[in-house]
């Protein structure tokens, strides 16, 4: 493949960015054309993606060549000839970029995904935006996370100027999200509820629901009122006196006062673009939690407090991110104000014992998350006492600041996104696993057999609940010597049935999925039998 | 709903449909799902489905899997074997006197009252597919059932997930029992490969202490 006409002409040598561009950007076709040559999932993600690159790759290599022609003329003059070489290095960069976004493509073969994994959310986000294809994948960082890929094909495509690619890159749309799960949670489906909070962020996105352009008057005048004003002039002075603590060893090769000046304008900037990159991280991090609990239920709290519990660094949370405490208590204080009405439970009055005996299963491992939820603020030796105050007075602003916003946006949440019910059929699906049957609902006595009518959310809430009532099992110590024994007493009291239940979960979500398939009619029957 | 039929033997069409739609589960046949049960649930059985997971053995990996060397048994089992799973769609392509444990799509749950049997579909075993030597399900059983693929034909063989590849024949028990199977390949929702290893007798077979069996 890379033995082109190009080659052929010699018309550049072989350690120009143009010969290095070229190289590069065949050998990316080279390997979209073997991966695309693979047999095809039954996913659209890979193919349409595996699609855009190709555009984009074909696009680069056309863009190059322009670039070469003008290379080859002769009147062109030394700055002239230094830009375009300085674009083609460019463009090289970006074809590296492209590069590393086969690791998506690689990710979704069938093989380390279940189709239960996959299909069910695809689905999920389609109630949403019919027109948005999804790539869900495993990843090797303990992390869940939520990435919007058209807008690197974008950046790319401002690079490159090519009209063409520019064309076929707008028919994918303004999405594409790669949502990305910790591959060491492959087999447990209850925790990959947590890919709600990222379709969170995609809805978030679309809707603008978090945008801080439309809460920055609000914001101001809270920043303005005398309690947060005196909070963020004790914050200023407490970040000069870290600046000043840590730079002690520069200062003396500067004089006091322009040291003292410097340092002053310095930290307070800094402390200003932290709080304003906080606020708006906070605002989007809470308002995908939000949008999870109205799509997911309540088990999105239940999986969200089992992640946290282990992003507890010695540093506090990493970035701009809301510490998970404070996550948690706002998840729970939406959790309180949307139960108190009685909508997350639309059950009949026959079923009033079920319903009160899971609401207070509910209830109750909510208090327990209080209790126990992760201190995220920084606890190392080394850490001064002042950036500890700092963090806390930090956090302290924040919740301030954020609060008239994030009423603002569950008002619109609320009138745009449609509650998830709990109702009647999740007691039957409790049923099911209490009896290690598949969580799948159906009537028997109906003919032609009906459809399961639950979706994902009710399976993934129907595992929690059971999991809550029926499996979470307490630490005991176990008295052996025994260490592989006392494993293996271990991994059956806490990690079997774990999995005995996700399995069973992940099969009914999968039986579901088939079973919608199969009555939707005779063109989904088509469709199906094509994939 | 019908009453449940209380004499023994091979249950028909509609005893099993009364056995599907029984309220409680403990005393339901589960088949989860049922894609289409006009052609599945046939005069005295129900059709079942390949699943897409499957087991291939690596004998490259191993030269002799001994049930006598008990030290290593799992280990070697683990070696010499490897888990695939194809798409929807796919196929799977069984060799020539090639062995793979494939398992059904559907979950499949039975009473303490009945047990079954797992057998071939006539049209595939004409072409040289034997889909399970070890048939038998217990009563109280639950899990997808694995099924031991061997094609003793002449030709490759292409198998997709979803086909029609198996039946399940119930048959009702001439008393109930009490307790149903809780052995080791219950729950499963995959195929899974032997756990001959856990079996406490082979070692003081091997040692010839047969005595010690009658023993214990």
């Amino acid at each position: 493949m890379t033995d082109t006409w190009i080659f052929k002409e010699k018309q550049f040598s072989k350690t120009s960015p143009t010969h290095v561009a070229f190289c590069r950007a065949f050998s990316l076709l080279d390997k979209i054309k073997e991966l695309k040559a693979e047999k095809k999932t039954s996913e659209e993600g890979p193919e349409q993606l595996l699609n855009a690159m190709k555009t984009i790759s074909e696009g680069c290599i056309r863009k190059v060549d322009r670039l070469n022609t003008e290379l080859l003329k002769t009147e062109i003059s030394q700055l002239e000839r230094k830009n375009i070489e300085n674009t083609i290095r460019a463009i090289i960069l970006s074809v590296n970029k492209l590069h590393t976004f086969l690791r998506y493509i690689d990710a979704t073969r069938l093989r380390r995904n279940p189709t239960g994994m996959i299909k069910p959310w695809e689905l999920l986000i389609k109630k949403y935006n019919k027109d948005v294809n999804i790539i869900i994948r495993p990843q090797w960082k303990y992390n869940y996370s939520y990435y919007n890929i058209i807008k690197e094909f974008e950046n790319i495509n401002d690079i490159i100027g090519d009209n063409k690619s520019i064309e076929d890159l707008s028919k994918i749309g303004s999405y594409f999200p790669i949502l990305s799960f910790a591959g060491l949670e492959r087999d447990n489906v209850l925790l990959h509820i947590i890919l709600a909070h990222e379709i969170g962020h995609l809805i978030d996105e679309m809707e603008q629901f978090s945008l801080i352009d439309k809460y920055s008057d609000e914001i101001i005048r809270v920043l303005d009122t005398t309690e947060v004003s005196e909070k963020l002039k004790k914050l200023y002075d407490l970040s000069v006196n870290i600046m000043k603590t840590s730079e002690d060893k520069s200062k003396q090769s500067v004089p006091e006062v322009s040291y003292n000046l410097f340092i002053e304008h310095e930290a307070k900037s800094q402390a200003q673009k932290e709080l304003v990159d906080k606020i708006c991280t906070w605002l989007e991090e809470i308002t995908a939690d939000i949008i999870a609990i109205r799509i997911i239920g309540p088990s999105f709290i239940f999986a969200l407090f089992q992640t946290d519990l282990a992003h507890v660094s010695k540093k506090g949370p990493v970035g701009d991110y809301p510490p998970p405490q404070i996550r948690m208590d706002k998840c729970i204080e939406y959790w309180d104000a949307v139960d108190k009405n009685d909508k997350f439970f639309d059950y009949k009055e026959t079923e009033e014992i079920n319903h009160q005996k899971i609401k207070k299963c509910i209830s109750e491992y909510l208090n327990n998350i209080k209790q126990e939820e992760p201190d995220a603020s920084p606890k190392s030796s080394t850490i001064s006492e002042l950036k500890k105050e700092r963090y806390n007075l930090l956090n302290e602003i924040l919740k301030v600041v954020v609060k008239g916003p994030l009423d603002s946006i569950k008002d619109s949440i609320q009138g745009k996104i449609p509650l998830f019910k709990l109702d009647n059929r999740i007691f039957k699906l409790i049923e099911l696993l209490k009896n290690r049957i598949t969580p799948v609902y159906t009537n028997h006595d109906e003919e032609p057999p009906a459809s399961s009518e639950c979706d994902i959310a009710s399976i993934l809430n129907a595992g929690w609940i059971f999991w809550l009532t029926h499996e979470r099992r307490l630490a005991k110590e176990e008295d052996s010597t025994n260490e592989v024994e006392l494993l293996e007493k271990l991994r059956f009291k806490y990690y079997e049935p774990l999995v005995e239940i996700s399995n069973l979960v992940l099969k009914g979500i999968e039986s579901t999925d088939f079973n919608t398939q199969f009555s939707e009619g005779e063109e989904s029957q088509r469709a199906f039998h094509k994939n | 709903m019908q009453q449940i039929v209380n004499h023994q033997g091979v249950l028909s069409k509609q005893d099993i449909l009364n056995y599907l739609s029984e309220e409680d589960p403990n005393k339901r046949i589960t088949i989860s799902p049922i894609l289409d049960k006009r052609t599945q649930i046939g005069r005295c059985s129900v059709d079942l489905r390949l699943g897409n997971e499957f087991i291939v053995t690596k004998e490259t990996q191993l030269a002799i899997l001994d049930v006598a060397d008990s030290k290593n048994l799992k280990e070697n089992i683990m070696q010499y074997q490897e888990k695939i799973r194809i798409d929807y769609g796919s196929p799977f392509i069984l060799h020539p006197r090639e062995f793979v444990l494939g398992a059904s799509f559907e979950y499949v749950s039975l009473p303490l009252d009945l047990m079954a049997y797992v057998v071939g579909r006539s049209s595939w075993g004409r072409l040289g597919l034997v889909i399970a030597t070890a048939t038998l399900i217990d009563p109280g059983f639950k899990g997808v059932i694995t099924l031991e693929l061997a094609n003793i034909g002449k030709v490759p063989l292409k198998l997709y997930p979803c086909l029609r590849i198996a039946q399940l024949v119930f048959h009702k028990l001439s008393s109930n029992l009490t307790e149903g199977y809780d052995g080791q390949y219950s729950i499963s929702t995959g195929p899974k490969f032997s756990e001959i290893y856990n079996d406490k007798e082979i070692p003081k077979i091997v040692r010839g202490k047969i005595d010690d069996i009658i023993k214990n």
